[in-house]
Order: structure tokens, then C-alpha cells, then sequence
């Protein structure tokens, strides 16, 4: 038998290549970091603020796009139905567009005569609702996906067999079904939460940057950068890596 | 629906938990914005936020009133002024510079516009690079210059007036074109184009770079105006803040501190 060493060589090489890229990236901005600068931002209010708001709105958009995930993917993956293409292309669109023109639509479809009646119970533009309402649209398009192939991974048999023996409906899918996605269901929050803190354009957009209010921490790389302070951008650019890799890790413990 | 297993507790534990974020968004949201009285909104141009912070503190610790400023590039804020919440309109409205406030104006969301400061076009050199004093240094070495698109005033006017004097089609070919004024300075900052073409004004916020004025790139000036919108539901307010800008010894002199040419 030939040794196995040629293949995994180049599949490393080729794989490796994007794994350094990502690496050097980071080093450069490691480079670029000041001690000085870290420490700067860590006692600005505001970037404090948007810590917070970060971590908080994410957290939020994750979930409520795991609460959509689990039930859209599920009957994307396992019936059919009239209009499923449509349903199937509509899912697909945040993710297709850019992402400024989601924060146009969102700020278009709040001034029709239905979005300005939800404001006058809640207002939303420029709000924080407006924060979790633009992390969320993105956010969960890409849980759909990945809540949606975990099903579709599955035959659905034991599913089938749970209800022979009993199960109703509701039963076979709580007590079969999701206990089989777990691990699916939980990469699709952990994929909804980094999209949802990393997300720019439609926050931007849609809720605007009022320091101390509708701040968030891509935006406050922006408007550092907008005063040429970009020791400042990469400072917060570095607490954003790592609060996302603690949040990350703690995911990755829990699948 | 009985019978939902562990799947149900890890359901019940995550709508504990949104019920908890959205508590907690909530508490802080009240905090940020209290209730009481609606601030005054100003639209400004990101590039303006060192000024216009120090304006705002100052005009809150002197007439109690608050002012909430929303940033974010010229053509966003003209974006979020054309298409204004019912209950939050805004009050002011500051872009990086005149263009956006006659833009503004033509689709009649102007009230009243006053200039703040005059800027003019500077070449603003990346650090650690050979010295260029002339425009023939600029024209005759291989240098990268960054200059913002034309929808930025900065892009427009230097792409005009170069046009007018016949100089663009030497330098067009040196171009790397950035998105704002901004982003040119930043690229010069970081080392990725020898130098930008970019406001006087911006520039000074790169103390460590080396700054030149061109006798090419005279003439090439732009505005920085505040304008108080129509759709402002505080007019009264909106003037006095207007009046707190202009006033030399107080909006004035902050610009004043940053580097900009005021307009007395």
C-alpha cells in the first residue's frame, strides 16, 4: 500500500494556506497594538458601553435566530411544500445582499405605515431594538442553513419509529429529533452570534451610531477610524477577538 | 404538548435567557436615553466628532439641555435626514463638508445653514517616506496617492480643478481611490499609498505625518456647514444650539483648538 503522506501533505498545504492568512492577520494587528492603547479604550465609557451592547445584542440575535433556525429548517429539510423555493430563496437573500442595503431596507420598511404604527409602541430606529433587528436578519439566515442541513442529514427514521411506538408529533420531534441536532442547533447559534457581533453595515444604517446608546463595537472601529486613530480601531479591534474567543470557547465546551 | 424531555429545558433555558437580555437592554437603554424630555438630535459627520463632543458637553453643562449626537459618514447622515423616524426627527445636521448640505437643502430638508470653517486641499505624506515639496516630486517619482471618490467634495473639487489645469492626466495614473477623505488619510497613515491628497482639517489629526501645501491644490477649498433641519420639532432649540456653535469663545473656539480655519 502507498503511504498516505503525498495526500494529507497537500490537503494540509492547500488548508494551511488560509489558516496563515488568518494567522498573519492577526499577528499584523498584534504588531500594530499598543499596551497604551488597550488600555485607553478599556477606560472609555463608551467603548465600555459598546462592549456591553455588543455582547448583549449578539447574545439576543442568537438566540431568537435559533428559535427561527430550528422550525424553518426543520420543514425546509424534511417536507414539501407549495412555494418551498420561494421560502427557500427569500432565506438566502441577507446573506446575498450587501449588507448596507440590509440596513436600507430595514430603515425603508420601518417608515411604511406598518413600521411607523410598531414605533409608536416601540420605537426602533436609531434604538437598540434596531441593533438586535439588524444582527438578527443575518444572523439567522445563516442558522437556517446550518439548522437545515443537520436535519437533512438525518433520515428521519427514528423519528418515524418514535411515533409507531407513540410519540405524538410533538413528542417524537422534542425528544428525538432535536436530542439527534443538538450539535447542529448549537453550531448554528455559535455561527448567529459571531455574525451578529461582527456585523457593521446594517447596524450602521438602520441604528445609527449615538455614542453610549446604539454604539457597538464594529462601529466604534468606524468612527476611530473616521479621526485617523487607528491605534485606537485596532485596540478595540483586539477586545473584540478576544471577548468573541472566550464566547466561542465557552459554545464549543457546551456541543 | 407534553413530554418535551431535556430538548424542553434547554427551550425554557433560552427563552430565561432572552428574557433576561431583553431586561438587561432595557435597563440600559432607559439609562442611556432617560424618558424625561426628548433631546436635541444632531446628524454629524464622524469626521467631526472631537468638535462636536466638546460643543455638546459644554452646551449641556450650560443650559441643562441634552443633546444626543448621531454619527456616521456625510452621505449616510443625508440618507437618515431624508428618511426620518415620525417621533424622532432630527434637529441639526453637520456633514464633513458644504456639498451634503446643499444636497440637503435641494430636497428642501434645510431650515437655515451657517459656515463653521473653511478647509482647504493639503498633500498629507506617510510616515518614513522621502520628502516631496513640489508637485514635479510628486509627478516625476512612481509615488501611489490616494484621493477619495467623487462622491466625497474633497474627490470632486481636486478632480475638477486638476481637469481645469490640465495636471489630472499626470496624476490619474498615480490614484488609488479610497471611499472618504478619511480613508485616504488612513491608507497614508498605515504606509499604503505614499501619500493623500485630503482636507487641511483632516490632516491635522495626523500630527506625525509631514503636511503640504501645493500650489497646484489651491483654490481647491470646501466648507464646513451646520444647517438646523425642517423637520426639526424644537426649532427654537435647534437655532439656540446653532448660535452655541457659531459663538466664537465656545462652538467656535473648539474648532478652533482642532485645527480648523473658523469662519468668524
Amino acid at each position: 500500500m502507498k503511504s498516505d503522506r503525498p495526500f494529507f501533505v497537500a490537503f494540509a498545504a492547500l488548508g494551511g494556506v488560509y489558516v496563515l492568512l488568518v494567522a498573519a492577520l492577526l499577528l499584523a494587528d498584534l504588531l500594530y497594538l499598543s499596551p497604551s492603547a488597550i488600555l485607553a479604550a478599556l477606560r472609555d465609557p463608551h467603548i465600555r458601553s459598546a462592549v456591553w451592547l455588543s455582547l448583549l445584542s449578539s447574545s439576543l440575535a442568537a438566540i431568537l435566530s435559533v428559535w427561527v433556525a430550528v422550525p424553518l429548517g426543520y420543514l425546509l429539510a424534511r417536507t414539501r411544500f407549495p412555494g418551498r423555493g420561494v421560502v427557500e430563496f427569500l432565506v438566502d437573500v441577507p446573506i446575498v445582499l450587501p449588507p448596507l442595503v440590509v440596513g436600507l431596507s430595514l430603515l425603508i420598511l420601518f417608515q411604511t405605515a406598518a413600521g411607523r404604527w410598531v414605533q409608536g409602541f416601540l420605537p426602533v430606529t436609531y434604538a437598540v431594538p434596531a441593533v438586535v433587528l439588524a444582527q438578527f436578519v443575518v444572523s439567522a439566515a445563516l442558522a437556517v442553513r446550518t439548522v437545515r442541513v443537520t436535519f437533512e442529514q438525518r433520515s428521519g427514521r427514528t423519528e418515524d419509529v418514535a411515533r409507531v411506538l407513540g410519540c405524538t408529533r410533538w413528542q417524537a420531534f422534542w425528544r428525538v429529533s432535536v436530542p439527534e441536532a443538538r450539535r447542529g442547533i448549537l453550531a448554528a447559534g455559535v455561527l448567529a452570534w459571531a455574525r451578529a457581533v461582527g456585523e457593521f453595515g446594517p447596524v450602521l444604517v438602520f441604528a445609527g451610531v449615538t455614542r453610549g446608546r446604539t454604539e457597538v463595537l464594529p462601529t466604534a472601529v468606524y468612527l476611530e477610524l473616521s479621526v485617523g486613530n487607528v491605534e485606537a480601531a485596532v485596540a478595540i479591534a483586539a477586545l473584540m477577538i478576544a471577548a468573541s474567543a472566550a464566547v466561542l470557547a465557552i459554545m464549543r465546551r457546551l456541543q | 404538548m407534553g413530554g418535551t424531555g431535556r430538548a424542553g429545558v434547554w427551550a425554557a433555558c433560552s427563552v430565561a435567557a432572552a428574557v433576561g437580555l431583553v431586561a438587561a437592554l432595557a435597563v440600559r437603554e432607559r439609562t442611556a436615553a432617560p424618558a424625561d424630555a426628548r433631546p436635541l438630535v444632531v446628524y454629524a459627520a464622524a469626521s467631526l466628532r472631537p468638535a462636536f463632543t466638546r460643543i455638546a458637553a459644554d452646551y449641556e453643562a450650560d443650559t441643562g439641555q441634552r443633546v444626543e449626537l448621531r454619527f456616521g459618514a456625510s452621505e449616510e447622515m443625508l440618507t437618515r435626514v431624508r428618511l426620518p423616524a415620525a417621533a424622532d426627527p432630527g434637529d441639526l445636521f453637520a456633514p464633513a463638508d458644504e456639498s451634503y448640505v446643499t444636497a440637503a437643502d435641494r430636497l428642501g430638508l434645510v431650515a437655515e445653514s451657517h459656515p463653521v470653517a473653511r478647509m482647504r486641499a493639503v498633500l498629507l505624506l506617510a510616515p518614513g517616506r522621502p520628502p516631496v515639496t513640489t508637485w514635479n516630486d510628486l509627478a516625476s517619482r512612481d509615488l501611489r496617492v490616494s484621493l477619495a471618490n467623487e462622491a466625497a467634495a474633497i474627490g470632486r473639487l481636486t478632480r475638477q480643478r486638476l481637469t481645469a489645469t490640465g495636471l489630472w492626466r499626470e496624476l490619474e495614473p498615480r490614484v488609488r481611490g479610497a471611499a472618504t477623505v478619511t480613508d485616504s488619510a488612513n491608507a497614508a497613515k498605515l504606509g499604503a499609498v505614499d501619500a493623500a491628497i485630503v482636507w487641511d482639517a483632516v490632516a491635522r489629526q495626523y500630527p506625525d505625518q509631514p503636511t503640504v501645501e501645493l500650489p497646484e491644490l489651491a483654490g481647491i477649498e470646501a466648507e464646513v456647514r451646520v444647517a438646523v433641519l425642517r423637520q426639526s420639532a424644537r426649532p427654537a432649540d435647534a437655532e439656540r444650539f446653532l448660535r452655541f456653535v457659531l459663538d466664537r469663545e465656545r462652538g467656535l473656539k473648539h474648532f478652533r483648538d482642532l485645527g480648523f480655519r473658523v469662519v468668524e
